[in-house]
């Protein structure tokens, strides 16, 4: 005698179907799911492909076959040297790793300690401090840009590395990571540590930092990524070309390669892009961690 | 054996070393914040009622004359408006699409890792080099996109020179870079929602693909949706870079940090252009606003 | 209200090795049974089987005599209350136990959220549903709570508004996957006599998962126990404790454990312990090694050494538990030393009669109450005084006689 009380619909029956076998409903889904993301796929790789395809192609097969991404005859070397020679990119990579590295590494020695302060070790004006870093986060460099623009003039320190790197010299989003990561390493550890009369300070980076080493360092991929690509402050502090960094090279490789060279403009756009697609390849997941670290608050 | 009073004294010479260590270790960071956030925020707000322009040997203070010179200001109205219409376009566009994949992809097993790959590699680029890129891709005659509507009986698009269009094709570059970023952190929510709930939705009759989303999907991911939305919001107001590759904030694509640059590094009108950053930072703060108010909730959630 | 539940030869393996081998179980209707065994046995996947959830590779499950292995969860009209009674956090207890009369009463549009003030019979379905909730609320004496959500209720106060989501469907069968694994030891033990009670009030089937085996024990009618894919044993609580077919079985069930102390079968079926021949008859080939298992309410101590068939044994401790004492011995049991557990009356007032810890007494054990397992852990008749087994018959029928 049966009791049930309600009759299978279509997609109760698919929930549990017959073993060995798939619904008619669940190919199509499948096959609908893939169609849609392969659509998607080829809008994300479409600038790729057609980029280092023009790189590699010969002017009069970029104007003749607009719509084929194959190519036919390597025209590579031409158009690398080409755009090589129209703008100093190696130096403009240069730059962005001098300017990165020094960043990141000003950043660490800065937000560590303070936020090692701000997690374990209480004192006069801990509250006032960390309200001021919650504050911090909401505002992004565009905002103090004029004022440490016309600073940085006054003192005649415009077109310096020292100018591209000083307002990010202190990361709030730094202190505010790491203030969490240290905040859940546990203290008897530490008094532990101070009570066989090591100083604070190398418990700081020979005990508790290790322990934070994943945030340490998804953070600092963020740091290198967000300003390899920054380009609104090297646009205001630098005029020199020698000292431009990525974004900014290529922003005077653009407007100097005018004209109808798309082989050597799409080699350009190659040699500066690449870098931090190759690092986003090699540790993937290390990288998105840290790009989307903003995730996690 | 010590007495309680002799302890005394030794408690609080540590206690007074130890403040004195997290003062000495949170110095650097302190004197940082003062001098690259703190003074600078209260000089911009400060030059904003001034009409102070570089170089220039006098500087007098005008009151809110530069605020109410940019309500009256076109090019400052077009910006303003440029910017919040490149965000409504980014903001629903850019959650529903990175919603819409992470729901595609968190379900493939052999095939997830390819595709995550795929969708994060626009997040990576240098966005002035892509911009110059799409600029090629967008080309009347030399790109891909007008060839293949050519081919399939369209008319020819000039996606960056058509003041109607131009809008639009930035916002669609914006969507390219942020959809994958978006992605990740949807699978990241989806990933936290437990089993459990979807078997109980089954057991329940909710077990088809609208109920589950309806059911336990949409409502467990709302905290993160809120954050997306947010970070979106802000991403999609801060934008800069493609209007400067692309156009130089020429053909109408006047967009608010571009207006600023221009007055304040370009034309050199430092107290009107601290006004504009004034309003700029007014929106960042109501943004963040969102994503505290959110946050406060969530402590209420379970 | 109760439906019969037949699993009959489920199969099921998710690659590495299978995970149910050939289950098969016959559950009457309105029966409580339950499903035990340690982590690993497939316990749980043969409850998420049975409710739809998982499909089997071969074998078929019938509620009410009806083949439901097509069927999803909802249709086969089972209710599951979960290990974590998975509520929707985001919903009210009252949305909660709703859901499932929303989803079966009202169709997809008249769900969606806007559309659904279309519809103009929502409003009274809505009002029967209202009705329906809160009278299984009372029932679970949970109707203040209504209009809280899961975040704001106690493990105890969750785990019966999952169970009023269970009931409010009237479901043919209720699966439960150890509901009260998260609850702390007094709830539990309340709530295992609300759910007692609640099983003779519906009058439903129920299928129980747990891997503790007194709320098996203390629960339900029947019990099963599973190993390693495979159904040990299934019969009522006592038949498992006092007549377990296997070695596993014998170990798993009853606390504390049933002693176990290897032993040899000699000539004629004589076992012995060590030295010590223990009067009881085996049928095996002489010289097999066996288990030799006793509760520990089948341990005598004798302060006397006389006895032929009594072990040698030290006291390691004594626990005393208020109205019984439980004394962990070193068992000598020839080459080695075995850890056992007797039990012993409290009332046993005299000082001489309660040893101390660490004397050395002697034990015997309670033939009647002997298991020998063979080297596979499959239990082995035995005779008693080592008659062999024709001469056993013709005095059970002398017994009968007289």
């Amino acid at each position: 005698m049966t009791s049930l009380a309600v009759a299978p619909s279509e997609a109760e029956q698919s929930a549990a179907p017959r073993p060995g076998h798939l619904s008619l409903g669940k190919a199509f889904a499948l096959v609908a799911t893939h169609a849609v993301l392969v659509v998607g796929a080829v809008v994300m790789l479409l600038p790729f492909v057609w980029m280092f395809a023009t790189a590699v192609r010969p002017p009069s097969e970029i104007l003749a076959h607009p719509l084929d991404p194959f190519p036919r005859a390597f025209h590579g070397v031409e158009n690398f040297t080409q755009a090589l020679k129209t703008a100093p990119l190696l130096k403009f990579m240069a730059n962005g790793v001098i300017v990165c590295a020094g960043i990141l590494i000003v950043q660490l020695l800065v937000a560590i300690p303070a936020a090692y302060a701000l997690a374990k070790l209480s004192f006069p004006g801990r509250s006032l401090l960390f309200g001021l870093v919650i504050a911090g986060l909401c505002i992004p460099i565009q905002v103090p840009a004029l004022p440490l623009y016309i600073a940085l003039a006054n003192l005649g320190l415009l077109d310096t590395y020292f100018a591209m790197m000083v307002p990010f010299f202190i990361s709030v989003f730094a202190i505010f990571l790491f203030r969490q990561t240290f905040k859940t390493f546990p203290d008897e550890i530490i008094q532990a540590a101070r009570v066989d009369g090591v100083g604070e300070i190398e418990i700081l980076w020979r005990i508790v930092v290790p322990s934070a080493w994943p945030a340490i360092a998804a953070f600092s991929v963020f740091s290198v990524v967000a300003h390899w690509n920054d380009l609104y402050w090297p646009m205001i502090v630098i005029q020199r070309l020698e000292y431009a960094p990525p974004p900014l090279g290529m922003l005077f490789f653009t407007g100097t390669e005018s004209g109808a060279n798309y082989g050597s403009l799409m080699a350009g756009a190659t040699i500066i892009t690449l870098p931090l697609v190759v690092l986003f390849l090699i540790a993937r997941r290390r990288f998105v961690q840290g790009i989307t670290m903003t995730g996690i608050k | 054996m010590t007495s309680a009073l002799n302890i005394q004294p030794a408690a609080a010479a540590r206690r007074r070393r130890i403040a004195a260590l997290g003062a000495l270790f949170a110095a650097p960071a302190a004197v940082l914040i003062v001098a690259i956030l703190v003074v600078p925020v209260c000089m911009l707000l400060a030059l904003s009622f001034t009409d102070y322009e570089i170089g220039a040997i006098a500087i007098r203070w005008v009151g809110t004359a530069n605020f109410e010179r940019a309500i009256t200001d076109p090019v400052f109205r077009r910006a303003i408006a440029n910017t919040l219409l490149y965000v409504a376009i980014v903001l629903p566009g850019g959650v529903a699409l990175g919603l819409l994949f992470a729901l595609l992809i968190h379900a493939r097993t052999r095939t997830r890792g390819f595709y995550e790959v795929v969708y994060f590699l626009p997040v990576t680029t240098t966005l002035i080099a892509m911009a110059a890129v799409w600029q090629f891709l967008l080309h009347p005659r030399l790109g891909p996109v007008n060839a293949a509507l050519k081919a399939l009986g369209f008319s020819e698009q000039a996606f960056i020179s058509d003041p109607k269009l131009l809008l639009p094709t930035l916002a669609a570059i914006g969507l390219w870079q942020v959809v994958g970023f978006n992605m990740v952190l949807f699978l990241a929510g989806l990933s936290a929602i437990p089993r459990d709930l979807y078997d109980a939705a089954a057991v329940d009759g909710a077990g088809g693909a609208v109920d589950r989303f309806l059911t336990v999907t949409w409502p467990m991911l709302a905290p993160t949706t809120l954050f997306v939305a947010v970070t979106t919001s802000i991403t999609a107001f801060k934008v800069f870079d493609t209007v400067a590759a692309l156009t130089q904030g020429k053909y109408g694509s006047e967009v608010l940090l571009y207006a600023i640059y221009l007055e304040g590094f370009q034309y050199f009108k430092m107290g009107y252009a601290a006004a504009l950053t004034v309003v700029f930072l007014a929106f960042m703060l109501a943004f963040s606003l969102v994503q505290a108010f959110q946050l406060d909730r969530r402590v209420h959630y379970s | 209200m109760g439906t019969r539940l037949q699993i009959e030869a489920i199969s099921k393996s998710f690659g590495a090795g299978p995970v149910l081998d050939d289950v098969s179980l016959d559950v009457a209707p309105g029966e409580f049974v339950s499903l035990v065994g340690s982590s690993g046995c497939g316990k749980s996947t043969l409850l998420r089987i049975i409710a739809g959830l998982e499909t089997q590779n071969s074998g078929s499950v019938r509620i009410g005599d009806v083949a439901v292995d097509h069927l999803g969860p909802r249709a086969r009209n089972i209710a599951m209350v979960f290990q974590s009674y998975a509520l929707y956090p985001h919903m009210t207890a009252f949305d909660n136990i709703a859901l499932p009369l929303v989803v079966g009463r009202l169709s997809l549009p008249e769900r969606l959220p806007l559309i659904r003030y279309l519809s103009p019979r929502r409003r009274r379905v809505e009002r029967r549903i209202t009705d329906d909730v809160k009278k299984v609320a009372a029932q679970l004496h949970i109707e203040p709570l209504l209009a809280r959500k899961p975040g704001q209720l106690s493990g105890g106060q969750r785990q019966r508004v999952a169970l009023a989501r269970a009931m409010v469907r009237q479901p043919s069968v209720f699966l439960m996957d150890e509901p009260l694994s998260n609850l702390d030891a007094q709830l539990r033990v309340h709530m295992r006599d609300e759910l007692v009670d609640l099983h003779k009030r519906l009058g439903a089937t129920f299928v129980y998962v747990t891997h503790d085996q007194v709320e098996a024990m203390t629960m339900s009618t029947r019990v099963a126990m599973m190993h390693q894919g495979r159904i040990a044993q299934v019969g009522r609580p006592q038949d498992l404790y006092e007549r377990p077919q296997t070695l596993d079985v014998a170990r798993f069930i009853g606390s504390p454990s049933i002693n176990v102390l290897p032993g040899r079968v000699g000539a004629g079926g004589q076992l012995s312990i060590g030295a010590r021949e223990i009067p009881v008859g085996v049928s095996l080939p002489s010289g097999s090694a066996v288990s030799v298992a006793f509760r520990p309410e089948a341990v005598r101590l004798n302060s006397a050494s006389g006895d032929s068939d009594a072990l040698t044994a030290r006291i390691r401790r004594l626990e005393h538990h208020g109205s019984e004492i439980l004394a962990y011995l070193d068992v000598m049991a020839g080459e080695s030393v075995e850890n056992a557990v007797a039990r012993l009356p409290s009332h046993v007032d005299s000082e001489s009669q309660v040893p101390t810890s660490g004397t050395e007494i002697s034990i015997s054990l309670d033939q009647s109450r002997l298991h020998v397992f063979d080297a596979e852990g499959r239990a082995v008749a035995t005779t008693p005084e080592g008659l062999s087994p024709p001469r056993i018959v013709a005095r059970q029928r002398a017994a009968a006689a007289s």
